[in-house]
């Protein structure tokens, strides 16, 4: 039983110490005055984020997760931050009633959830985390090629949505006399 | 799906179009793919379908229920964008494109068997609308529309999708049917665990917010007044079907063994939103937020379609937003033209319409009318047998909607009266003449109406 439990202990302590990880930087991302340090913090908790996949069997989410979100998005973020020139002044004001509303709120929506999943069952998908080679990418290659084809191509129509928005909002105007910047 | 395909190589070449110079043949080309797809999908209806067709209906299935709201998406599609007469800044290409994308988004969410394509229908309907929301750049009023609209959207989406983890966790299963034979079993069994149920009302609460449904509706009136007609429109119209159609599918196939866990609160909600929709439009003096009110409450009713979610109710749900839909695009059209020529949107501006636009002036009565649900509109046949296929379940709150129907009298008639019974100071030589485009639409937009509330039946067999 001793054995037993140690094993247990042991598979489970990169769980909790990623778990750990990520609850408080995600704390320390909402609660972080200097918008910088909150960028940060978020960075980490995708990088613990990326630890529970690795748990998970799926290495090439875990990759994916750093180099897109952690790499691109965040660093886009930081230069977003460092160009607006956030401070004290230009920081909304809330009001009191407004945070402890919010806090209420978001109180209840937690005990909500950790009361409908504490003790619930997952239904036990064939082939899991624990099946062989799951999340290499040549499995999901031959699935997304396969089973999943039709939703790899229609998200081709989301990016070509996204990309063509994102250019019409960049465009520039086009003036019309005496209209300012 | 050659609809779809349609439609999405329409935007593509309409995208190549606009770099060109002309700018007038970029309005024809959208009417042109539009009308195509329609024919197209009309098609498809009577059973036209292509060998390859079949292999994807794992993910996407067109029966005669998707096809038949498809085709009105389309057909509401093309009618708005014939309705409103582009500004100057506005004829890129990119709008056109960006709301075919969008409309290809909605029929994807009408035709869904799995989760994936649910949610890559809503992203890519949504996407666009965003920007399209703030499609007018030198407006606030636009640029507030859209920065609202996307992050209560996306916070929308990331509720969707912690349901659809949550959905997922407890069937192993993204196929709705599958999902809704496992959830058959285990009610059977044990009884729903707390985690599908907590997933099924987040899946509620992130399509909710998409039709604008109380207590999520608080982003409609601001978004729908400060964007575009065009896309106001838009999502009055086509984006509430999609949303609506998407959930009655979901909570008809997958969670419809549950409904006595779900349908107490969605019944609530569904009294919620005709309450709050229905008083709050009672209090608006601009039109256009009037109507934005009025269009949560519209949502309200629609909710009794999926409290019930059976072959009727279905039916009915087709009708209703048929006559919904085109009393909408009209009614939005007109304030358009209503802010256009004399740049407020309040009731009082239409002070006297009916000496001076005698053609448009009977295109909204009749579509507030049908609003309303008078009886020989759509409206009515479409409020008639969408609360008689929810009478028995639900007696109370079909009283409640009829009584808040009522209530919406005041409301509607306070333009009717303006209209018809009020004296401009402006004498009838201030009349300025739609577009060609715009009077055909209000026509048809006007006869459909009609056509549906004497004969009712014609839409009802489609499904």
């Amino acid at each position: 039983m001793e054995d037993a439990g140690t094993t247990v202990m042991m598979n489970q302590l990169p769980f909790i110490i990623f778990s750990f990880i990520a609850i408080l930087m995600a704390l320390g991302t909402i609660t972080a005055r200097n918008p910088v340090y909150s960028v940060l913090c978020l960075i980490l908790t995708f990088f613990a984020l990326s630890g529970h996949y690795v748990l998970l069997n799926a290495q090439f989410i875990a990759v994916v997760n750093l180099i897109v979100y952690a790499g691109a998005i965040m660093v886009l973020f930081l230069f977003v931050l460092m160009l607006l020139n956030l401070n004290k002044e230009t920081e909304p004001v809330k009001s009191y009633l407004w945070q402890i509303s919010g806090a209420i709120a978001a109180g209840l929506v937690l005990v909500t959830l950790a009361g409908a999943l504490k003790g619930a069952s997952a239904y036990m998908v064939k082939g899991g985390p624990e099946a062989e080679g799951i999340g290499l990418v040549k499995n999901l290659g031959k699935i997304l090629f396969s089973d999943f084809v039709l939703p790899f191509e229609i998200s081709s129509i989301l990016f070509l949505a996204a990309m063509v928005g994102a250019v019409f909002i960049g465009k520039r105007e086009k003036q019309e006399g005496g209209a300012n910047s | 799906m050659k609809a779809l395909i349609l439609i999405f190589s329409g935007a593509i070449v309409l995208l190549f179009a606009g770099l060109g110079k002309n700018e007038r043949k970029l309005l024809p080309l959208v009417w042109l793919t539009l009308f195509l797809a329609l024919a197209m999908n009309g098609l498809e209806y009577f059973g036209w379908e292509l060998p390859w067709e079949q292999q994807w209906s794992s993910m996407l299935q067109f029966n005669k229920f998707s096809l038949a709201f498809n085709f009105l998406l389309i057909l509401l599609a093309l009618l708005g964008s014939m309705l409103f007469v582009p500004r100057l800044e506005d004829k890129g290409a990119d709008v056109f494109a960006l709301m075919l994308f969008s409309l290809c988004g909605g029929m994807l969410m009408t035709s869904f068997t799995s989760f994936f394509m649910l949610f890559l229908g809503l992203e890519i309907m949504s996407i666009p609308l965003y920007v399209l929301a703030g499609s007018r750049k030198e407006d606030l009023r636009s640029n507030e529309a859209a920065l609202k609209y996307y992050l209560m959207g996306s916070f929308a989406t990331g509720i969707l999708l912690f349901g659809v983890a949550m959905v997922y966790g407890t069937t192993g299963s993204f196929d709705i049917y599958e999902i809704g034979l496992r959830y058959t079993g285990a009610t059977m069994l044990t009884g729903m665990s707390p985690m599908a149920k907590i997933g099924i009302l987040m899946v509620m609460f992130g399509l909710l917010f998409k039709i604008a449904a109380a207590p999520f509706h608080f982003w409609a009136p601001d978004v729908y007044t400060g964007s575009p007609g065009r896309v106001t429109a838009f999502m009055a119209t086509v984006v509430k079907t999609a949303g609506v159609v998407a959930m009655f599918r979901l909570f008809a196939i997958s969670f419809g063994i549950a409904d006595n866990f779900w349908g107490p609160t969605l019944a609530i909600l569904a009294a919620l939103t005709m309450f709050v929709g229905n008083l709050s439009a009672l209090r608006q003096d601009s039109f256009k937020r009037m109507l934005a009110y009025s269009s949560v409450a519209h949502a309200g009713y629609l909710l009794l379609a999926i409290l019930v979610h059976n072959q009727n109710s279905g039916k009915a749900l087709l009708l209703y937003m048929t006559g919904y839909g085109l009393a909408a695009l009209s009614a939005f059209a007109l304030i358009h033209k209503v802010s256009r020529e004399q740049g407020r949107e309040d009731v009082s501006a239409f002070d006297g319409w009916a000496k001076r636009y005698p053609v448009e002036s009977f295109a909204l009565l009749i579509s507030l009318l049908s609003m309303t649900g008078i009886p020989g509109t759509a409206g009515f046949a479409g409020k008639y047998f969408l609360f008689s296929s929810a009478f028995e379940g639900y007696t109370w709150l079909i009283i409640f909607a009829l009584v808040l129907s009522a209530v919406s009298v005041a409301y509607y008639f306070r333009v009717i009266i303006a209209m018809y019974f009020r004296d401009s100071g402006n004498d009838a030589s201030s009349v300025e003449g739609s577009a060609m485009s715009v009077r055909l639409a209000l026509i048809i937009c006007t006869a459909l109406n009609i056509a549906a509330g004497i004969a009712p039946w014609f839409i009802l067999e489609r499904i």
